[in-house]
């Protein structure tokens, strides 16, 4: 297929230009009466300077709606073109154009996706590149959410998994047609002053100090499977692995922590399935995720008559209903002291004594929990080929 | 807050605006006796315990008027210093809440909590409601919620297409929203 010309030529010296092979030469970028193109390995005379995709497309006999162009230069970089994009062949070393069927390129397609945002659905104009960031913008302004600001929004799957804003909605692995749920991060009502909540920048300045206190001597943590995997202001997540005598090593549980308002309030604590971060009921609880401590139950008479010790197991993971999402019942834990059965005892006279800070949380996490494990007994189910 | 009760009145003129939608349109709520007295109950439990309680309304919007079908008192934990009380809502019980929503095909017309005395918007309420859409309103319950729940008794605010929180007058709130017998 050729074209016709379809401007002065003024500047041309030369006849024809194959682009490729001008390009691998190393010749500079020139206008040529003709230019030789590469579209997927074929070669095309065209007769105009600059052309548009969806006539680059044409040239090989595919149109726009399946198929998509980009063009390869010769300094490496591919660039996609869209329909409407038109490319002059003498302003750029152009090795090659490439097509490619929109199907498995998901660069442009438009995905149908639902976002809840507190309850109200709306269906933002989303494709596979885009940034989720740019998502949750949209999705906001749909709904007309005016009431908080958008970083005081998480964007979540309907089981509670926060996605990272920073992903692409493919990067994040979101299918064409779900439902996604914006919600709050955190709601609050009261008539105590304002300024008793932290200027998030006191507490980002607390947690990093607690932050750089414990990398000091993460080397150490990491050896003994305590994974600190994400700590962005006001979240942490980490997982407890373990190395027990015996065959198997172990992914024990995760823990995640908020560090909103800290040290004002106390972190929140939660255990939670270290691959999903979806907190763990009372009833799902792994079992060394229950936190188990030896205390003394009550006494008995020993071998040469002395009273010994009798020792039974107390969690420290507290859930009013199996159901119940529970909680680890200790000081320096947000839960803790603001369970009324601790009313008494105030985190502000606690704080200064080092419980609660991030080392200290994730250290007794460990003990109690995957550094409790001393052995583990593997079960096989081996089912034998017949012979 | 006069100057807000003059900038209220203007709104149910606007609400009949054909361009007013949403909750913004809403110009009735129906609340039925039973979840008032639901609502005043969870809030006066919290109040026996020295505490700020917080609920939320949640049902459908048939034009301009708004019926409340469920109250909701999502996982809360309250908190007590020597400046004042408040309640914090965690992410998890406001995503439930959402999930819960949006399978149940209502959705949030007003929130609801206590205070120890006097009903006011503190900054508080005002930066961390949990109702986010215009034409949102939130209740304040004064004195722990020892009374029966009675509009009158509350100061009543809704959220404004700019996000901000203005108070609707008494007689402006009393004809805003209805208790209502049965359903």
């Amino acid at each position: 297929m050729e074209t016709k010309a379809e401007e002065p030529d003024e500047q041309v010296t030369i006849e024809f230009i194959d682009l490729a092979k001008h390009a691998h030469a190393g010749h500079a970028p020139m206008r040529a009466h003709h230019y030789g193109l590469t579209i997927d390995g074929m070669a095309r005379t065209v007769h105009q300077h600059r052309m548009s995709a969806i006539a680059i497309l044409d040239l090989v006999d595919k149109g726009p709606e399946e198929w998509v162009l980009e063009v390869v230069f010769h300094d490496g970089d591919v660039i996609e073109l869209s329909e409407d994009d038109t490319i002059t062949f003498h302003e750029r070393g152009i090795v090659e154009f490439r097509t490619e069927r929109r199907q498995h390129h998901h660069g442009h397609e438009t995905f149908k996706l639902t976002v809840v945002v507190n309850g109200d659905e709306v269906h933002p104009k989303v494709k596979p590149d885009m940034l989720l960031s740019v998502v949750v913008t949209e999705a906001l302004e749909l709904a007309h959410a005016v009431g908080r600001p958008e970083d005081q929004w998480e964007l979540k799957t309907e089981a509670g998994v926060v996605l990272d804003q920073a992903l692409t909605v493919e990067a994040a692995h979101i299918e064409n047609c779900s439902t996604l749920y914006l919600s709050l991060k955190a709601g609050a009502a009261g008539d105590t002053a304002m300024e008793l909540l932290v200027d998030p920048a006191v507490s980002r300045a607390k947690f990093e100090a607690d932050l750089a206190q414990y990398r000091a001597v993460e080397d150490g943590m990491l050896r003994r499977g305590q994974w600190l995997l994400k700590a962005e202001f006001p979240e942490v997540f980490v997982v407890y692995g373990a190395l027990p005598a015996g065959p198997m090593h172990v992914v024990a549980f995760g823990a995640s922590l908020d560090f909103t308002n800290y040290d004002l309030w106390p972190a929140s604590v939660r255990i939670v399935h270290p691959f999903t971060r979806v907190p763990y009921k009372w009833s799902e609880l792994p079992p060394a995720a229950a936190l188990n401590r030896a205390v003394k139950i009550g006494e008995q008479p020993g071998p040469d008559g002395t009273a010994q010790e009798v020792l039974g197991l107390q969690s420290m993971m507290q859930s009013h209903t199996p159901d119940g999402i529970p909680f680890l019942c200790m000081r320096g834990v947000r839960e803790y002291h603001t369970h009324p059965a601790h009313s008494g005892d105030d985190w502000l006279l606690t704080r200064a004594s080092g419980e609660g800070t991030l080392y200290h949380l994730l250290d007794t996490l460990h003990r109690y929990g995957a550094g409790a494990i001393v052995g583990t007994q593997p079960f096989f189910n081996i089912n034998p080929p017949r012979l | 807050m006069k100057l807000f009760n003059w900038l209220w009145r203007g709104e149910p003129d606007a609400a009949s605006d054909a361009n007013v939608t949403g909750l913004a349109a809403v110009t009735r709520v129906l609340v039925p006796q039973a979840l008032a007295e639901t609502t005043q109950a969870h809030l006066r439990k919290a109040g026996n315990s020295g505490n700020e309680g917080l609920v939320v309304w949640s049902g459908v919007q048939e034009g301009n008027t708004f019926r409340v079908r469920t109250v909701t008192s999502p996982e809360q934990n309250p908190i007590r210093t020597s400046s004042g009380v408040c309640v914090v809502i965690e992410g998890p019980a406001l995503h439930r809440l959402n999930v819960w929503l949006h399978k149940n095909g209502e959705r949030l017309i007003a929130q609801v909590h206590s205070h120890p005395t006097g009903a006011f918007h503190s900054s508080m309420d005002d930066e961390y409601a949990v109702v986010t859409a215009p034409g949102s309103l939130s209740l304040v319950v004064p004195d722990f919620a020892a009374r029966p729940f009675a509009v009158a008794d509350c100061a009543v605010f809704r959220l404004t297409a700019q996000g901000r929180w203005v108070e609707v007058g008494s007689a402006a709130a009393r004809r805003l929203i209805t208790l209502v017998v049965g359903d």
